[in-house]
């Protein structure tokens, strides 16, 4: 069985923020307002974060795309008292919005600032009400929810592998911000298959996880940008 | 006294009230089970085309490449309904609209909520489920029907799923 993950190469990421774009269109997450942003309560299923560095004139940016991390050992399916939130046997952190009660304990609980809680009933101008993606549900208010790797698209590669009766490819079920990623600095697939990329590079002297020392076991891994790994592994 | 007069006017009033009350609860009931609750714009005739020797996929035909099975649309039925084929009052209908261009608005009966993935094309071709296992005896039915035969209730799914050892992962489902 698969154990799906991803690799974020922070090197080739410009920052343009395809993956944001993708991501909310592809999951149908309302528009965000600035006026939400001001209360914090904006959606990002993936978000770009920048992490200022050093003072004027030496200041410098990095920024570090922020989907969920589908820990192994996620703090938020610990909380969750109705079971809403799950980790799936291929380790998908998957989020039944039906099943959501809007406690928030899991908002609270995650460390990487992943979960978004719906205060309002979903909001989108005119036009784009009749752009749903038809494979999402559009979430109600009240309910919490997230990145869940766009596993409606693993629903379907299951379905065309059922349907020829083969076991699922590597490469047939890719989430909506790795596909749309123009320098290719993400990279998506099992990470239990030693040869595939991801396991690859996962295994890479750049590879790290954010805020490891908490024991999460995050699948989602960045690479490190050249300069930081020439001090890590000089 | 004044009192008194007062309370008994209110009580007469109340039997009143609560008489006209039971007298439209039983109009109502009396009403209720008669009407259809889904108003078809044809009331099509299962039963006639299959005994005319029609598959399923001439009207349904989605299901084969799709999670949909579809419902028909007017040039599916003028293939056949350029001329009455029938002296019946329906097929008139349906010529009157043929002839106007009308669309044909279905009612869906069968239905998931839209948190829910549910394929055609898994359950029928792949797993080869015939339709009957989860719509009933289709070919039998004389009018459109107004409920569906199963409630698809998530006990309905999943007792299947766990006779046939298909997915019972809330992920396999949800979306
Ligand atoms: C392949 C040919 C064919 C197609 C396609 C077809 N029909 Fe028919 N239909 C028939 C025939 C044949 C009859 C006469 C059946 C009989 O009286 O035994 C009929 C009869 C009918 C009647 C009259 C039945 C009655 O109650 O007496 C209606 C109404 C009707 N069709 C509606 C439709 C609609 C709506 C469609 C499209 C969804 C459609 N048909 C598509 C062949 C067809
Ligand atoms: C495993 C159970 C199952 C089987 C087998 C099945 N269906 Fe369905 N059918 C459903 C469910 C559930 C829905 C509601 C789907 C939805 O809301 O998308 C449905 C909806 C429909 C609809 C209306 C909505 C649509 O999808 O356009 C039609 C028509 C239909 N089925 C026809 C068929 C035909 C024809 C077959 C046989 C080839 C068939 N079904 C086999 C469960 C089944
Ligand atoms: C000639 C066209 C035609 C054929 C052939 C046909 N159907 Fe239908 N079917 C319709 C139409 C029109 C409707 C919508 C009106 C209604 O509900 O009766 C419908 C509705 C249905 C529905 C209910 C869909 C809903 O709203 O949920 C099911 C289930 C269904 N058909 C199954 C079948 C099965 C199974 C067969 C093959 C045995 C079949 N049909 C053959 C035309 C057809
Ligand atoms: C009559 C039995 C039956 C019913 C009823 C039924 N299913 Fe299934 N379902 C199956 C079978 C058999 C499979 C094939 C499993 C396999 O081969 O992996 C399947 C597969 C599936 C799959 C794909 C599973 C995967 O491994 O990705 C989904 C999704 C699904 N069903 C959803 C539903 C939903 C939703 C309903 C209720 C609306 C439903 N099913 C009702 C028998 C049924
Ligand atoms: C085989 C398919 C299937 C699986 C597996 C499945 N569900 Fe469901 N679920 C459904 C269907 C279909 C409905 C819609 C039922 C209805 O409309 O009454 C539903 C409805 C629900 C609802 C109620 C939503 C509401 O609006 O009332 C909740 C909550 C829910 N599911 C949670 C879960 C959880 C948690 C799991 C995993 C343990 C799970 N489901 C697994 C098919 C499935």
């Amino acid at each position: 069985m698969a154990r799906w993950g991803m690799v974020i190469d922070l090197d080739k990421c410009t920052a343009c923020q395809a993956c944001v774009v993708a991501c909310q269109v592809e999951n149908n997450v309302p528009f965000n307002k600035p006026e939400e942003a001001e209360k914090g309560r904006n959606i990002f299923w993936i978000k770009l974060v920048p992490f200022e560095e050093g003072r004027f004139p030496e200041a410098k940016v990095r920024f570090l795309p922020l989907p969920c991390m589908h820990c192994d050992e996620p703090p938020c399916v610990e909380v969750c008292p109705v079971d809403a939130t799950n980790i799936t046997p291929e380790g998908i952190v998957r989020q039944i919005f039906a099943r959501c009660i809007g406690c928030r304990y899991c908002t609270t609980a995650c460390p990487y600032t992943v979960r978004y809680f719906n205060w309002y009933p979903p909001d989108f101008p005119a036009p784009m009400q009749e752009a749903h993606n038809p494979d999402v549900s559009v979430r109600p208010k009240g309910v919490v929810e997230k990145c869940t790797l766009c596993h409606h698209r693993l629903q379907k590669a299951r379905a065309n592998a059922i349907a020829e009766n083969r076991p699922l490819l590597p490469g047939e079920y890719t989430p909506a911000c790795v596909e749309s990623c123009p320098p290719k600095a993400m990279v998506f697939g099992d990470l239990d298959d030693p040869n595939s990329e991801v396991a690859q590079l996962a295994r890479s002297p750049r590879a790290f996880r954010l805020l490891e020392e908490l024991g999460t076991k995050p699948k989602v891994i960045y690479l490190a940008e050249g300069e930081r790994s020439a001090t890590t592994t000089g | 006294m004044d009192f008194q007069k007062s309370i008994l006017e209110i009580r007469q009033r109340n039997i009143i009230m609560i008489g006209i009350g039971a007298l439209i609860a039983f109009f109502v009931a009396l009403v209720w089970p008669f009407t259809p609750s889904i108003e078809q714009p044809i009331q099509y005739n299962h039963q006639k085309h299959i005994q005319a020797g029609l598959e399923c996929s001439t009207c349904h035909t989605l299901y084969e490449n799709s999670a949909f099975a579809g419902l028909p649309q007017l040039d599916t039925c003028s293939t056949c309904h350029q001329e009455p084929l029938t002296e019946s009052r329906e097929e008139a209908k349906l010529l009157a609209l043929i002839q106007q261009a009308k669309p044909l608005e279905w009612k869906q009966i069968n239905r998931v909520p839209d948190h829910v993935y549910f394929s055609h094309r898994t359950h029928t071709v792949d797993r080869e489920i015939g339709c009957a296992t989860c719509h009933g005896p289709m070919e039998e039915r004389t009018s459109p029907p107004t409920k569906p035969f199963f409630k698809w209730t998530m006990d309905a799914c999943i007792n299947c799923h766990e006779q046939r050892s298909a997915t019972v992962d809330c992920n396999g489902c949800h979306r």
